[in-house]
């Protein structure tokens, strides 16, 4: 059966849009795979609504790389429209394994890959490009108007920087899974995806810690030695370190910002 | 109002890429806050906001059913507050950041409705009463409504309350409010900093 993947790649983007506490995302992984079952099944009714409540099974993956799990799924999916009703069962089974190993896999590895550092990759790109466009957004508001456009772009880079690869990986997930086999691991280790968290999360490191002497120089540079300066860097460092702490404690950061507001408030009434 | 009631709406289709469409990362504060500040008239305030959101919520990973507090809710209704009912950026960021905590039961309300729904719905999938599309649309438009609904209520109700109060806000509490926002972009570096740790994390 030809396989028009644009259109599941379209639809793989709703993925998530019935997102439940029960089975998750099964109603948009239904609603992707929905051509495929009738085409597959144009001719039996009963074995689509087989193919149906099978396809309402939970589901949980990594919104970008769930591909690598869709396309195995389809491919399992054809097996099993073909198959004589005495080894249905069996195949069944088989599609349920490659729907739970690869939605996990895909899970892991899209979560560490996407939200945990092409995202916060993509912010650091931002902050970069604006200083060096001198919109010092991080110190003042008083930026001049006509750097709106440079601004702008500075934006659209850093969401094409998560976008291109995430767009990329959707549609190559769901060919290499389709394609690939379970040596391969439906084309899931076809890329060495620590190899490339590890860089990314590497240069990571270095330019933020660039960033951050950099932005300590253009706030506090030219400042003369005074007592108010004293009391900022000394609350500054004094908050660093206590974000550090409450990270490891597992409290975000927002909470550290709430404290650090109503502590100043009370010792703004004290004073 | 009517521009309020615009920016809302935006507001609202921005909120739907963090879960339900695409994952663009329109939704992201930096894009979010971005654009609000274009429509709100000031785009470098909208930036900042965003940029502050970011950097504070970088900690926060959308994993399995976790329901993270939303950046595009927390940058955007600070800068519908700021651009609209002149509310001072650092008590805006302030007041988006609970709003953003306070969306988070919305949106878990929102997924237990779904929940619930789920098994008459399956049901109807498979007898063919319901096909999954108009089913998506109809939860679309369901999450669409919930989400413009909670951003204009908050905002009309807080923007106005600020312009009634702003007066009688005593100057100390601008300078605690100026002052911890200042912190925010250099616990935010720390933050990033940390967040490309390769170390693998300890529970």
């Amino acid at each position: 059966m030809k396989i028009n993947f644009f259109k599941i790649f379209l639809r793989t983007f709703l993925l998530q849009i019935f997102w439940n506490y029960r089975k998750m995302q099964n109603i948009g992984r239904l609603f992707v795979v929905m051509p495929i079952l009738r085409n597959l099944y144009k001719d039996n009714p009963d074995m689509l609504k087989r193919a149906i409540s099978r396809n309402l099974d939970a589901f949980n993956s990594n919104p970008v790389m769930a591909s690598y799990s869709i396309g195995a799924m389809i491919k399992q999916e054809e097996k099993i429209a073909k198959t004589e009703q005495v080894r249905l069962l069996g195949e069944e089974r088989e599609w349920r394994v490659i729907s739970v190993s690869t939605a996990n896999a895909a899970a892991s590895l899209g979560d560490r890959l996407f939200w945990a550092t092409l995202k916060p990759f993509s912010l650091l790109f931002l902050i970069i490009t604006l200083y060096a466009t001198q919109i010092y957004t991080l110190k003042n508001l008083d930026t001049p108007a006509d750097r709106i456009a440079a601004a702008i772009g500075a934006v659209v880079l850093s969401l094409l920087v998560y976008n291109i690869p995430a767009l990329l990986v959707r549609y190559k997930g769901l060919k290499d899974s389709y394609d690939g086999t379970e040596d391969s691991f439906y084309g899931l280790i076809k890329l060495n995806w620590n190899r490339i968290i590890y860089t990314l999360k590497t240069t990571g490191q270095i330019l933020t810690f660039a960033l951050f002497v950099y932005s300590l120089y253009i706030n506090f540079a030219g400042e003369d030695l005074s007592a108010d300066l004293l009391t900022r860097t000394a609350l500054l460092v004094s908050f660093l370190v206590l974000s550090v702490w409450t990270r490891k404690l597992n409290i975000p950061n927002i909470y550290l910002y709430i404290a650090a507001t109503f502590i100043f408030c009370v010792a703004s009434f004290i004073s | 109002m009517f521009e309020i009631v615009i920016a809302c709406a935006v507001l609202a289709l921005l909120e739907m890429d963090t879960t339900y469409l695409g994952q663009f990362l329109f939704s992201r504060p930096t894009c979010a806050g971005a654009i609000m500040g274009y429509l709100c008239g000031d785009f470098f305030l909208g930036l900042q906001l965003g940029v502050f959101t970011e950097l504070l919520f970088i900690d926060f990973v959308p994993i399995g059913g976790v329901v993270p507090p939303s950046g595009a809710i927390c940058a955007g209704t600070g800068v519908i507050l700021s651009g609209y009912f002149k509310m001072d950026i650092y008590f805006s960021f302030f007041v988006g950041i609970l709003l953003s905590l306070l969306f988070t039961s919305v949106e878990k309300t929102l997924r237990k409705y779904r929940s619930n729904l789920l098994p008459s719905i399956e049901k109807q999938i498979v007898e063919g009463s319901i096909t999954p599309f108009s089913l998506i649309a109809q939860s679309f438009l369901v999450e669409y409504m919930a989400v413009f609904i909670f951003i204009l209520l908050m905002t009309t109700l807080l923007g106005p309350t600020f312009l009634y109060i702003d007066e009688h806000i005593p100057r100390s509490l601008h300078i605690a409010f100026k002052f911890s926002y200042f912190l925010v972009p250099w616990i935010g570096l720390s933050m990033l900093f940390i967040s490309f740790s390769t170390k693998p994390k300890v529970e």
